[in-house]
């Protein structure tokens, strides 16, 4: 921690598109930044745009991902990793009105839903598990605003619940999983609905069951987290009041030991995202009023 | 800058915040931060003060590298070490500040909670040959306060003692800071002390800087017996030379088996070879001025083994 | 002759010493007129002396020298007082010294509620004790919740205003209206010297009404009495008061559910009636809510509507909410007077159309062209241009919803469906709902479909008002009704 003193975000070069939610991976090419912005398109509906840029190509320009028009004009959640093939799978909510569907859309465009298995079930906060750059991944999601569920990444469409929570993150490790969970507690929102909440993490075998008892992963309150393995180390990103929090710690073995920190920054980020940067260096991005921010930092 | 680092295990939130807010108050004319080492508190540490930053761990690391973890996050030059259990008087931080530059090991006079008496200036070692945990007794090296008034200034002491310590952060480098191995708690003041001499770099107890502690009747944490023994064979196996070193794991012998498998486990050959390589003192000479009844095999100085 | 024979001259008489006279000073409590006994009066002039009173309130001063005085007493359980008197030589002067005995003085502080359901803020917390706190603004003072019929009770703390001299019991009473009923607070307080503020525990002695209600308006008038003295004001209180048909079960007591749902079912004594007139606190479909009068919305703003239940849309900064969201508030609301056996009903076209995404239905009012003409069962529209949205069926905060989902939440209570999106019913089964609420269902286009086509819609409803193109499905027992 000592080396990471502070975390600075600049903009991203060049013209990029204003977002609402942003995501980073990995594919064959590198890190991908993925932004997505949802446009009502009357009367009826409205599109939403994902697209991506490559930071190892700052001279590059955003390349469009994906449209989805829906007919229902909610903004969804979504959340992007490599496929088996290694370019980009988008994981999003489909709107129904009441209860949402999860999709799966390739980089070749064709769909097919998650979800299906449970068509009388709501599902929203869709997460591929981490680490990025591993495909096939587990995909969690929240069902009926209450129980985190893992569908496996082939095979059985039914899924595991992993408990309630609000919103959930599966990372693989070595020889399970670790779980980070926020839970919702009473204080105002971030935003429009950034609820506030408090992270915990546990330990899960392969079969997704308790390895240990979850504990608290930071005494605050955050907003929105992301995680990834960089070089043997589990790294968790969270935005909270004051700015963000860095937990790390080791990757196999305890991994539930981490040591988190919170830095101030003068803006109020969302959409944080994390993932291996060049060696040494984990790559970080989060969205400023719309716009996209970066920075690097060791390895913590 | 002043980097104060509290460390910190399920202590009674009024009683942390009353410490920070002690700090804050008497630091408030000095550029400083205070680092708040949360050492697993169940529930969380949540506190929100300026200069206040809090660095937790999901599990319980042990007061030496809770300060080792703080330190380490440390901008200041000046480092200084508490429990979060403490008060200050308004003048303390100025008495230990005059003396800092000596580079020396510094401690405060160590008050009871009210402030109306002082309970010891700093502590001189003493060997314990026997094992009874009844009687809170493991063999190896313990202490006894100083509690006669040694005069005005900053004073040499055996062992600093009293939950409130201050060093040059240079100093504290060059000491290699608290040792890497040790757990939960215990003995940490007896190792950092003895490695203070032995390194040349002293230490002290600033007499006029008053610091009170809140003495409780039993942890808020599990401490083991185990753990206490275990930090006494690393300090044996790492801060001593040979053939002390030996001789000293073999009085504490028969050690737990528990202790026995996390020596085996651990690697101490890089952090002893730091030790050693800043050595001034013999550890014949640190027993003959400091351990005023150690054993006669560890006052008697040895001619250096044969290569 | 020698001068010294000279016979002595016989020595001055003394002048006589001045006759002195006397003093009789009647100390009265002008608080209720009696006289003071066991005080200690003092006079000045040309002699200084105290003496106490006696068993008739009267100090009396004997022999003293004649002259002016000034009279008065130093006992901190009395007011200051000076009179004066002259005294003449062989006189008895009389003077009356009036004072007013000092008792304590209480003023309302706090009120700390107990037996009450603590009313959440909108999901930031809840309110606090003590819920009435002198010198906050009224609109800061915390609401409280009761179930109807129960008694209240508080513990009233007062401010020591003025101490008395000597410990003292001061009786304290409140009073206030809500409705129909008169509660009454009484109680006795040991005041002592030293005190600042004290505190007693009260209970009304008559309990609340035994109907749903709101009272905003009531205050507590607060009285004391020291030592039998007589009644003084001590202030007033005004808590807002909701009153519930039973405890809330299954929620949190949400501030907003409370106030909608008691304002429009004031009265109501039975689950019939607070599932029927709570429910008409949404038809006029202009709720705020309560933390900070923000308007709650059904799609407003639409691509930013993410609340998906009661707790979401209480939290969402622009306030606006799915279908979910009301169609939990409206169970929610339920759920604090404690009724629990309202259900949330999803409306589909069918379960494997949403889950293929394929098919769902358009909310009133589509116009469908003719021609083609329209079918019942089949699908004959192309959108666009033959099929396109009308007037829309206005939604809570929101004159123009999304005209088409997939599917929809609703709410069955007591035997009725209620759509509180749209605060639309009841509405007696299906059929009426549908007849109100859809003109048709639509899909994805088919390949064979002109380009630029984004929907093909069919199953017109108004040739079709007998025959239910959804399913109505219970998510409390997961069935099709």
């Amino acid at each position: 921690m000592a080396e990471m003193q502070k975390i600075q975000f600049t903009r991203v070069p060049g013209e990029a598109p204003a977002a609402d939610s942003l995501r980073l991976m990995r594919d064959k090419g590198g890190v991908l930044l993925v932004v997505s912005r949802t446009t009502p398109t009357p009367p009826l509906g409205a599109n939403t745009v994902f697209s991506a840029f490559a930071p190892a190509s700052p001279g590059a320009p955003w390349s469009v991902l994906a449209q989805v028009h829906e007919v229902v004009p909610a903004q969804p959640a979504w959340d992007v990793a490599a496929g088996p093939d290694g370019r980009p799978e988008i994981v999003y909510e489909k709107p129904g009105g009441a209860i949402n569907a999860l999709i799966l859309r390739n980089a070749a465009g064709e769909t097919q839903p998650v979800s299906a298995a449970y068509p009388l079930q709501s599902f929203s906060a869709p997460r591929f598990a981490r680490p990025s750059g591993v495909p096939p991944a587990w995909l969690t999601a929240i069902a009926d605003n209450r129980t985190c569920v893992a569908f496996p990444p082939a095979g059985s469409a039914a899924y595991h619940s992993l408990g309630e929570c609000a919103e959930g993150l599966l990372v693989k490790t070595g020889v399970g999983f670790v779980y980070l969970c926020k839970t919702r507690v009473p204080g105002p929102v971030r935003g429009n609905l950034l609820s506030p909440g408090r992270i915990h993490i546990a330990a899960l075998d392969a079969e997704l069951r308790p390895a240990g008892p979850p504990v608290q992963l930071f005494g605050g309150i955050v907003y929105e987290f992301d995680a990834d393995i960089i070089q043997g180390r589990l790294v968790v990103l969270a935005t909270t009041p004051k700015g963000v929090m860095i937990a790390a710690g080791p990757a196999q073995g305890q991994a539930t030991r981490l040591t988190s920190l919170e830095h101030a920054l003068p803006v109020a980020l969302t959409s944080p995202a994390i993932v291996a940067g060049p060696p040494g260096k984990a790559y970080l991005a989060a969205l400023d009023a719309a716009r996209v921010v970066t920075a690097e930092i060791p390895v913590p | 800058m002043i980097s104060f680092i509290v460390t910190a295990r399920n202590e009674s939130p009024p009683v942390l915040a009353a410490t920070i807010d002690s700090l804050l108050a008497t630091s408030a004319a000095h550029a400083r931060e205070i680092i708040l080492v949360d050492d697993s508190s169940d529930p969380p540490v949540e506190l929100d003060r300026p200069d206040l930053r809090i660095l937790r761990n999901t599990w319980p690391t042990g007061v030496a590298q809770s300060r080792r973890c703080g330190a380490a996050l440390a901008s200041g030059d000046i480092l200084v070490f508490t429990d979060a259990h403490m008060r200050f008087a308004p003048d303390w931080l100025e008495q230990m500040l005059a003396h800092v530059d000596s580079g020396a090991l510094l401690c405060a006079s160590w008050w009871d909670w009210e402030m109306t008496r002082p309970l010891c200036y700093g502590g001189e070692f003493l060997w314990c040959a026997e094992r009874d945990y009844h009687a809170g007794r493991t063999p190896g090296l313990t202490f006894r306060h100083l509690t006669r008034f040694p005069g005005a200034g900053a004073v040499d002491v055996p062992m600093v003692i009293g939950a409130c310590y201050m060093i040059l952060r240079c100093a504290y480098d060059r000491l290699g800071g608290f040792s890497p191995f040790f757990r939960v708690w215990g003995k940490s003041e007896q190792d950092i002390s003895a490695r203070a001499w032995i390194t040349g770099v002293g230490a002290r107890c600033v007499t006029g800087a008053r610091v009170a502690h809140l003495s409780r009747k039993q942890f808020p944490y599990p401490v083991r017996w185990e753990e206490i023994e275990f930090n006494q064979a690393a300090m044996a196996r790492t801060v001593f030379a040979e053939p002390v070193a030996r001789r000293m794991e073999e009085m504490l012998r028969p050690l737990p088996n528990e202790v026995e498998t996390w020596l085996a486990e651990a690697d101490f050959t890089a952090w002893r070879a730091q030790v050693q390589s800043r050595r001034r003192l013999t550890d014949a000479e640190f027993f003959r001025r400091f351990v005023p009844n150690a054993p006669e095999c560890f006052t008697r100085e040895e001619p250096p083994p044969l290569p | 002759m020698h001068e010294c024979s000279a016979a002595p001259a016989p020595p001055v008489s003394p002048p006589p010493p001045p006759v002195p006279g006397n003093l009789v000073v009647t100390v009265i409590d002008d608080g209720d007129g009696s006289k003071v006994t066991g005080i200690t009066v003092q006079i000045q002039g040309p002699q200084n002396s105290s003496a106490p009173t006696d068993g008739s309130g009267q100090a009396s001063f004997r022999g003293i020298p004649t002259g002016p005085y000034t009279i008065t007493h130093s006992d901190p359980c009395f007011t200051s007082a000076t009179t004066n008197a002259t005294v003449q030589p062989a006189q008895t002067a009389t003077a009356d010294l009036h004072v007013r005995q000092i008792h304590a003085v209480l003023q309302i502080k706090e009120l700390t509620y107990s037996g009450n359901n603590v009313v959440e803020k909108d999901t930031t917390g809840n309110f606090s004790s003590p819920e009435w706190v002198d010198g906050r603004a009224q609109a800061d003072q915390a609401p409280v919740s009761y179930k109807r019929g129960q008694n209240v009770a508080f513990t009233a703390k007062f401010k020591v205003t003025t101490a008395p001299c000597r410990a003292e019991a001061v009786a304290v009473k409140g009073s206030a209206t809500f409705g129909s009923a008169s509660l009454e607070w009484t109680g006795t307080v040991t005041v002592n010297p030293g005190d600042t503020e004290v505190s007693v525990s009260l209970t009304s002695n008559n309990p609340l009404p035994n109907a749903v209600g709101i009272f905003e308006a009531s205050d507590i008038s607060w009285q004391m009495n020291p030592v039998s003295k007589g009644w003084a004001a001590a202030g007033a209180t005004r808590n807002v008061l909701y009153v519930t048909l039973d405890n809330p079960s299954g929620t949190p007591n949400y501030w907003t559910l409370l106030d909608v749902s008691c304002r429009a079912a004031q009265g109501e004594t039975t689950v019939s009636g607070l599932i029927s007139k709570g429910f008409s606190g949404l038809t006029g479909r202009a709720i705020s809510r309560k933390r900070d009068g923000h308007d709650l919305t059904y799609w407003n703003p639409a691509n930013t509507c993410t609340a998906t239940n009661t707790a979401l849309l209480l939290a969402a900064a622009n306030g606006a909410g799915q279908c979910g969201s009301w169609a939990e508030f409206l169970i929610d609301m339920y759920k604090a007077h404690g009724i629990t056996t309202a259900d949330k009903i999803l409306i589909v076209r069918t379960q494997a159309a949403f889950a293929a995404s394929s098919e769902g239905f358009l909310v009133k009012h589509w116009v469908f062209d003719h021609p083609p003409a329209s079918a019942a069962s089949a699908y004959t529209h192309f959108v666009p241009p033959q099929c396109r949205t009308g007037v829309p069926l206005p939604g809570q905060h929101n004159a123009s919803p999304p005209p088409a989902f997939y599917n929809h939440f609703i709410v069955r209570a007591d035997g009725k469906f209620w759509d509180p999106s749209y605060g639309a019913g009841p509405f007696a089964d299906q059929k009426a709902w549908e007849n109100a609420a859809i003109d048709g269902l639509f899909r994805d286009p088919p390949a064979a479909a002109p380009p630029g086509t984004t929907l093909q819609t069919g199953f017109d409803k108004s040739l079709n008002a007998n025959t239910n193109i959804l399913e109505f499905w219970n998510l409390t027992t997961n069935t099709k009704i």
